[in-house]
């Protein structure tokens, strides 16, 4: 009672600061109508330090900021790392240790300071070494990507050579994640002089990229539902033609597509499959879809100390002998293929047709088999804490459905899901403290390496899990396998590792249930012309025009 | 008795409400013997399915029994409505009889808390409570219950004003009787029946405000049965989930309609000025 007392208190004063709120009015309509582009995302933005986040809906939006060295291939299925970035060549030494890139000429930063290999150094050492002055508070991607580089050195004005300890075949898509956009070095001499927690927030409203966009004025940066990115004039690829995109945020598939229909806003992201059809006739509407690297799984914590039943590999096992993908599938209309291994379909390392030995057996049998697991690990009738996303991410579309087919899968072999929804920036923290026997989630590649999975998903270093791994599954040889099949330089070589792993992990530890490998689709109006859409997923606008 | 029965057999629209909250007062309670398939047994994996002989409205997007859903749904928002509302002629009660009785800054302050709350949109206001307890079906009863309080502390703040200037009142405090007794035992009791009907009423706007609030996603577990939650469900699905909306848009539209018409009868009946019509 006392607290509904409080809440109406609290109503009171959250209205009254609603009505003083408000009132500023925005430059957008002093710009000409053909000029701005609204984005309508399922996302929105957490941090756009590019050393700092982990997230997809920050990605997107550093994508039109910032750029990299190389850059990925457009309109093929599998990632191909090309020319086009801010290197102009490169050369690779045989046993892929050292890398030099010849630097382009003539780029020009946010901040106008001028791109040449010192500031490349500058942009890569703030991810690579440790104890950089200017880092962020957390570096998510550097122990799975950039442990193993040893040394970055500008050897003149326009050479950067990069050192590894160890082979790394894979470091150029490693160049291609967000992790190792350039960000310019007045900016990180600006980062060093503030305190590090207040470093990501900074940089987030006053980016320094090379990108066709920038934000402006701190205040385009409202919050991560609503930032207004401002074309660069001095960009090297030439002035893009529009000249504001504004980022929202609507969570609701159903309002994104009538908003676009409707012509409120030009360009919107994860449509409802089901829908493809009918809007893909529409004239008003450019849809483009494909068979993202994406993986949607559940995580079952595997560590002994956080004390969950999951540690036991046999109710694991259990686990994923309940589980059915049929109706998870179903419910993407098809548009989502079973998964049954950690690699997805159009990437290297994916065993065609290969199952593990649990996903073959037919349903009532291994519905059978999972509930003598569970009883004779003594876990029937217990309660498993299940993460899921509050918001829908391209692989996994429908949380709520499909953490509710979960629940009555396990509940068919005695175990009760309860579902913990929480935003996905907490994740990780929650994660590391041990606190979810489950986590219903996904995976984005963004390298077309397997490492990109392998890596962060399945393994770890010093004898941790990885902070994106949500099993917190550990195995000194996994680790030692993955690792090796990293730094192999054979192609054909290395894909053979690969399958080794897949063959191997699932059988023998059972750590995840790989569920779904999603399509995805964006869409945009269709008078917009010019849109680049890399095959990983990236989207750009700097040479899109809105064409009668 | 008679004399109800009379009325009612004269007053159409009332009969209409009754039979209407009859049906769905039946579904709730009879819920597990109407259907064949639990709320939550899935049955296949064809979501959407269109009505056939052995599903009469189909499957819904989880492959659940769209019917079997809609009779537990019934029961369920009948029941949060109705518990909302008691919760509102409680709190709303006691305030009004409160402030009526005592009079002087006592009335003054309840009154002017009353006006307070009347003054925000009432749904907005059950949004921001929902969203400060926690999304659950447990707290719309809470917020729909507070949001509904007002409407009866004005009433029986005028009924208890009404009532404690009669000569009865006077004569009972005369005889030494102890204020509590006077509200209790001869206040309230004759200021009940304005009120019966005003929660009549009030259970059809309390259905209105539990499917609103469920809708918007404050409802917890988004699949409980519950009509607001099949009504946002098929609402999620813009190609599919059409008729499941309009099926529970419908039960929560003719349920709503029923308590009003029977509200409406009610108050006829009761009030003498409308009765000699």
């Amino acid at each position: 009672m006392l607290k509904a007392i409080w809440a109406v208190g609290l109503c009171a004063i959250s209205f009254a600061l609603a009505a003083c709120g408000g009132g500023n009015s925005s430059d957008l309509k002093k710009v000409e109508k053909g000029k701005a582009i609204t984005v309508l995302r399922s996302d929105k933005s957490d941090n756009l330090d590019p050393h700092s986040t982990s997230s997809g809906g920050d990605v997107r939006v550093l994508s039109l900021m910032y750029e990299h060295l190389v850059k990925a291939s457009v309109g093929t299925a599998e990632v191909v790392w090309e020319k086009g970035g801010l290197a102009d060549d490169w050369t690779i030494n045989a046993d892929s240790t050292v890398y030099t890139f010849k630097i382009k000429k003539g780029v020009k930063f946010h901040d106008g300071t001028d791109l040449n290999a010192q500031a490349v150094k500058k942009s890569l050492d703030r991810m690579v070494l440790e104890d950089h002055p200017a880092r962020p508070m957390e570096r998510p991607y550097r122990d799975s990507y950039f442990k193993d580089v040893k040394s970055v050195e500008a050897t003149d004005d326009w050479t950067v050579v990069i050192t590894h300890k160890s082979p790394n075949p894979r470091f150029l898509g490693t160049l291609g994640i967000h992790s190792a956009m350039i960000v310019s070095p007045k900016a990180i001499d600006h980062l060093a002089t503030l305190k590090v927690e207040e470093r990501k927030a900074w940089i987030t409203s006053n980016p320094a990229g090379t990108g066709a966009y920038t934000i402006k004025t701190p205040a385009d940066y409202k919050d991560g539902t609503d930032i207004t990115l401002t074309s660069f004039a001095g960009f090297h690829g030439g002035a893009p033609k529009i000249e504001r995109i504004v980022f929202q945020t609507q969570q609701d598939m159903r309002t994104r597509t009538q908003r676009l229909v409707a012509g409120d806003v030009h360009f919107i992201d994860s449509l409802d499959p089901p829908d493809w059809d009918s809007i893909g006739k529409n004239p008003k509407v450019t849809l483009y879809t494909w068979q993202g690297q994406n993986l949607c799984y559940l995580a079952m914590n595997c560590r002994e100390e956080d004390g969950h039943i999951t540690a036991d590999r046999n109710v694991r096992e259990a686990i994923a002998l309940a589980i059915n993908r049929e109706p998870m599938v179903a419910k993407f209309a098809g548009r989502a293929k079973p998964q049954h291994v950690l690699i997805p379909p159009t990437m290297l390392g994916h065993p065609k047709g290969y199952k593990p030995k649990a996903d073959s057996l037919p349903r009532s049998e291994a519905l059978e088999r999972a509930r003598q697991l569970v009883k004779a690990a003594g876990a029937e009738g217990k309660e498993l804490k299940m993460y899921l996303p509050d918001t829908a991410r391209p692989y996994l579309l429908y949380p709520d459905e499909v953490a509710n087919f979960i629940q009555q899968q396990l509940k068919e072999v005695g175990l009760t899901v309860v579902l913990d929804k929480a935003p996905l920036a907490e994740l990780t923290a929650r994660v590391n403290r041990g606190d979810y026997p489950l986590v219903l989630i996904g995976w984005m590649g963004d390298t077309g390496e397997p490492h990109n999975f392998w890596g962060p998903l399945l393994s770890g270093s010093d004898g941790k899990p990885a902070g994106n791994n949500n099993t917190r599954f550990f195995h000194l040889d996994v680790a030692k396998k993955v690792d090796a099949a990293g730094v192999e330089t054979n192609r054909t070589e290395r894909e053979a590792r690969y399958f080794e792993l897949e063959k191997w992990v699932h059988d023998e530890f059972r750590p995840m249930v790989p569920l779904v490998s999603a399509e995805q689709s964006y869409a945009w109006d269709s008078k917009l012309k010019g849109v680049e859409v890399d095959s990983t997923g990236t989207f750009r606008f700097h040479k899109a025009a809105f064409e009668e | 008795m008679r004399d109800a029965l009379k009325f009612f057999m004269r007053h159409r629209p009332a009969q209409v409400g009754f039979v209407l909250v009859l049906i769905v007062s039946l579904a709730a309670l009879a819920a597990p013997i109407l259907t064949p398939w639990g709320p939550r047994d899935p049955v296949s994996y064809e979501f959407f399915a269109a009505p056939s002989s052995g599903h009469p409205l189909g499957l819904d997007g989880q492959g659940y029994d769209l019917l079997s859903r809609i009779v537990y749904g019934a029961r369920t928002t009948l029941r949060i409505a109705i518990l909302a509302t008691l919760l509102a002629l409680l709190i709303g009660g006691a305030i009004g009889a409160l402030a009526g009785y005592v009079g002087r800054w006592v009335d003054l302050a309840l009154m002017r808390l009353v006006d307070f709350m009347m003054s925000f949109p009432s749904f907005l206001l059950a949004v921001v409570m929902v969203a400060i307890l926690g999304k659950s079906l447990d707290n719309l009863v809470v917020a729909v219950g507070i949001v509904g309080a007002p409407q009866f502390a004005r009433q029986m703040r005028a009924e208890v004003l009404r009532i404690k200037s009669m000569e009865y009142i006077e004569s009972a405090r005369s005889l030494g009787y102890s204020h509590l007794r006077i509200l209790l035992r001869h206040v309230l009791p004759n200021c009940l029946t304005p009120l019966i009907v005003l929660a009549t009423l009030g259970v059809g706007s309390a259905i209105l405000n539990v499917a609103g609030l469920a809708f918007l996603g404050l409802g917890g577990d988004p699949f409980d049965p519950e009509w607001g939650l099949i009504l946002k469900a098929g609402w999620n699905s813009p190609t599919q989930g059409a008729f499941q909306v309009g099926v529970a848009g419908l039960c929560i539209l003719f349920t709503v309609l029923g308590f009003n018409l029977f509200g409406d009868g009610l108050r006829d009946w009761l009030d003498p000025r409308s009765r000699t019509r």
